[in-house]
């Protein structure tokens, strides 16, 4: 063999060798890698670890995914490779509790059948070919989580760690989980008073829709012991509560149990407590409030007094009649807000995928100055949000006064927190009335009825400022009733589902808030919001003037043209015609200057992007352009020196 | 070793001894800038993310086009001014030599890409990106670059005139890429069955490109990089003996 042979299959060989430890790798080293991200989304959490580890009785995973179907898609293989990756860190960690079957289900086989059974949806692909890319997972009872298609948005796939978490802790812990509420509202109806002619009231839909994935019980505010079989308590307007009561729910939170608050400074729905039932007149200054002011303030927090959270860009838009009622207007309802993404907290499984929350004169919270707690806000107002005196609602909200009288107060309020952290008891002495004088206390600090006077475990809290958002108003509409006595109904806002993912979220156990706490999906330009925020704070008030002038010459010329149109036009004066014609004139000047502020709003925003584009495209280019020469000339000098 | 860096300094120094270094940096730069302003609306009237992904897609197709232009001369100039000759009566081996030229072009592309750098304050300072992501995309890139380099240089010492070394290096770069492209693998999928698609999807540089750029660093990717750049410089080396049979 000569040595052109020789090299030649030498040349092949290593070819084949380059196929083969790249076939090899990809086959082999998928678990071999570096998280380099600063969130470590890449690696799996201690809770998932924890989650994973803990599992007692068997678990199996079936990953559906039709990677045939999806080889023309690379992302969506990728990004299968994820999951599996991630699958099998949990595979490892449990021990052997968990199996993992991967499944690639054929077109018209019977894979295919039963993942459609199971609940995995199909995504129809342009070959005609479905998709499959979902997850079920069943346990040794038979009971079944699925997650029907892994969405392939950026911000779905940064969660998916949670949503993966969720499935196997559900599968863990299968039991139906038992709500208790604990509540001074009739929400099982009832407490009319026949006698006074008054009906009762319906019973609050959102109990059945719990219904579905809870056992729900309520407690009546006056309970002075919560059965053991309660493993999440909900505390709805707690209006009168004794200390007995209070030290309860007290006693829960130190304890780290899942917990939920609902107060309002201002609950339209409760028919009130008054001082003096017989004066009928008495309904009118009826106390609707609610709070746990001792407990808030233990838990670093509080609900601001007597104070509505209004907001005029989220208020509810509604035909308001005038005064005389002659005219009416669209306006918004400033006490009414609907909540859009901007307003939820995207990073917590909450709120992360709703968009629509509706409240009615909820109040804020607001972190003390000295709470040693974690206070994150989940449901916040807009920066247009003002603080209004509860009494302005007593009797009954004025929209078009409120709107007039509004003054934007350039803050976000919290509507709804959640608060973790370790806390001390409330309660210092112990419980309320339980060492009556005389009787030897126990040992010197020691709790005398062997109750907690600090966290035994994290407070495990969420604090929602508004009871009218569980009212059956403000989330759904009933569409008839089934002879059953089943309600259908129709939902016009996302509140249940908010409630339904608190009670989730709080019941899944430390291990799924950890990692709740990661992932930072959203990295927006925080320097252009501070400009943005910056140039509408200082024409603001320009803005609001011309816009006002705007409104002011439209109102005149709907006026001027109801005269023209009620006399004849001969009648019309020439001075009239003039008027109309300087009015016209003034609306036009004013949409121009509007439009002006619009533009100078943009300004300083558009010319940091242009400054910045110039810098990146140009600055290095021309600094090696001037060395590039530099070192010429130098070179061409040193050679004429020679 | 020392031949090595010293064949590693000799070519540096010519890089910089000309204007094609100066060209090569210039264009990159502006290039790149470009794209991700322009095409990527990287800034996006202050809306876009603090993240680089936008500024790193466009690498792949950058580096195609431009270290063809780079390698082309690598060995075809070297060959075709005779001074290959001179080189082999050096007191160094072909490998050496090899090695030498490919690192030196390797640092050079560090350079260029170094000099991306405005980009990385830019982003930290609008917002607060994931460095760590950052990071690992700057060494994806720089794995890449290498990668394209190999190939360049491979295809350079075949033959003597550059412009076949720039045309051939852009197709087997480009074939390294499209292996990886969904119209590409829609090709192969209507005859070959699955693993063997998976296996071609996964020699192309988007699929291991694509990992480090999002902050995840692979074993496999690194294989895939360094498997490739060894069997380049290998053949590169072949070829040369063979040439020199010749």
């Amino acid at each position: 063999m000569n040595k052109k042979n020789l090299s030649l299959l030498g040349l092949a060989l290593a070819i084949v060798l380059f196929f083969a430890v790249n076939i090899t790798a990809n086959a082999t080293l998928r678990a071999v890698r570096v998280d380099l991200t600063e969130d470590k989304v890449y690696t799996l959490d201690e809770g998932s670890k924890a989650i994973a580890k803990n599992i007692d009785e068997p678990i199996h995973l079936y990953f559906y995914c039709s990677r045939s179907a999806a080889s023309d898609y690379p992302q969506v293989l990728e990004y299968a490779d994820r999951i599996l990756g991630i699958l099998r860190e949990y595979e490892r960690a449990s021990g052997g509790n968990l199996e993992l079957t991967v499944i690639d289900p054929e077109p018209f086989s019977e894979e295919e059948d039963r993942a459609v059974e199971q609940g995995i949806q199909g995504a129809p692909l342009p070959s005609g070919d479905p998709l499959y890319f979902g997850l079920l997972g069943t346990n040794a009872t038979g009971a079944k989580e699925a997650i029907p298609f892994f969405s392939l948005d950026e911000d779905k796939q940064r969660t998916l760690e949670y949503d993966l978490s969720k499935v196997l802790w559900t599968l863990a812990h299968p039991d139906k989980k038992k709500v208790g509420i604990l509540t001074a509202m009739p929400l099982e109806g009832g407490g009319g008073n026949p006698m006074m002619g008054q009906q009762g009231e319906p019973r609050w839909a959102f109990l059945d829709q719990l219904g579905d994935f809870f056992e729900v019980e309520v407690l009546p505010g006056s309970s002075d012991t919560i059965d053991a079989s309660v493993d999440i308590l909900m505390v709805v307007h707690p209006r009168g509560f004794s200390d007995a009561t209070l030290y309860l729910i007290d006693q829960w939170a130190l304890a780290g149990k899942p917990l939920l608050v609902f107060v309002d400074p201002q609950c339209d729905v409760d028919a009130g407590q008054s001082d003096d039932p017989s004066n009928p007149m008495s309904r009118f200054t009826a106390k609707k409030d609610s709070n746990l002011e001792s407990l808030f303030q233990a838990w670093g927090f509080e609900l601001a007094k007597n104070k509505i959270a209004c907001d005029k860009a989220l208020g509810v838009l509604q035909d308001v009649p005038s005064q005389d009622r002659r005219t009416s207007a669209r306006i918004p309802l400033v006490f009414v807000p609907r909540l859009t993404e901007k307003e939820l907290d995207r990073e917590d499984p909450i709120t992360r995928l709703l968009t629509n929350i509706l409240l009615w004169t909820p109040g804020s919270l607001k972190q003390l100055a000295d709470g040693a707690t974690t206070f994150t806000p989940i449901l916040q107002t807009s920066e247009e949000s003002q603080e209004v005196d509860s009494m302005q609602f007593q009797f009954q909200a004025q929209p078009r006064e409120l709107l007039a009288s509004f003054v934007p107060g350039f803050e976000k309020l919290t509507l709804a927190a959640r608060v973790t952290g370790n806390v001390k008891s409330a309660f210092p002495g112990g419980k309320p009335g339980a060492a009556p004088e005389g009787e030897t206390p126990s040992a010197e600090g020691e709790p005398k009825t062997g109750g907690l006077s600090e966290s035994s475990a994290p407070l495990n809290l969420v604090a929602f400022a508004d009871v009218d958002m569980l009212h059956d108003r403000l989330w759904m509409q009933e569409l008839g009733r089934l002879p059953g006595g089943q309600v259908l109904v129709k939902p016009i806002s996302e509140n249940v589902d908010l409630l339904k993912n608190a009670i989730e979220s709080v019941s899944g156990g430390k291990e799924l808030m950890s990692i709740r706490m990661r992932g930072k999906t959203s990295r927006p330009f925080e320097r252009v919001q501070e400009i943005q925020r910056d140039a509408d704070q200082r024409l603001l008030a320009r803005q609001q003037e011309l816009e006002r002038k705007v409104q002011d010459a439209e109102r005149r010329l709907g006026e001027l043209q109801k005269a023209k149109s009620e006399g004849s036009e001969e009648l019309v004066t020439a001075d009239q015609r003039k008027e109309r014609e300087k009015v016209r004139e003034e609306f036009v000047q004013a949409r121009r200057d509007l439009r002006d502020v619009e533009h100078s709003r943009r300004q300083d925003t558009e010319r940091l992007g242009t400054t910045l584009k110039v810098l990146n495209i140009a600055i290095v280019p021309i600094l090696v352009c001037i060395v590039a020469v530099g070192l010429g000339a130098a070179r061409i000098k040193r050679r004429t020196r020679k | 070793m020392k031949q090595t860096l010293a064949i590693l300094k000799r070519e540096l120094g010519g890089y910089f001894a000309t204007p094609v270094a100066y060209v090569f940096i210039v264009i990159f730069l502006l290039l790149s800038g470009f794209f991700t302003f322009q095409l990527g609306d990287f800034y996006g009237d202050g809306n876009g993310q603090a993240s680089l992904t936008g500024f790193f897609n466009w690498h792949p197709w950058l580096y195609l086009f431009l270290i063809p232009a780079l390698t082309m001369r690598l060995w075809a100039e070297e060959r075709k001014q005779g001074t290959i000759e001179l080189l082999m009566t050096l007191p160094i081996t072909l490998p050496q030599a090899v090695l030498g030229k490919f690192l030196a072009s390797w640092v050079f592309a560090g350079v260029a890409l170094a000099l991306t750098f405005p980009i990385w304050i830019t982003v930290n300072y609008l917002g607060d990106p994931d460095n760590g992501t950052i990071v690992a995309g700057y060494l994806g890139s720089l794995l890449m670059a290498g990668g394209f380099l190999a190939i360049g240089a491979c295809v350079s010492a075949i033959t003597k005139n550059q412009v076949i070394a720039f045309v051939l290096s852009v197709s087997l770069s480009l074939a390294f890429l499209l292996t990886g492209f969904p119209p590409v693998i829609a090709l192969f999928s209507g005859w070959a069955p699955q693993p063997v698609v998976e296996v071609i999807a996964s020699f192309s540089f988007f699929t291991h490109f694509d990992g480090l750029s999002k902050g995840l660093l692979e074993l496999r990717d690194l294989v895939f990089f360094a498997s490739l750049i060894t069997l380049a410089l290998f053949a590169n080396a072949l070829v040369l003996e063979l040439k020199k049979a010749d």
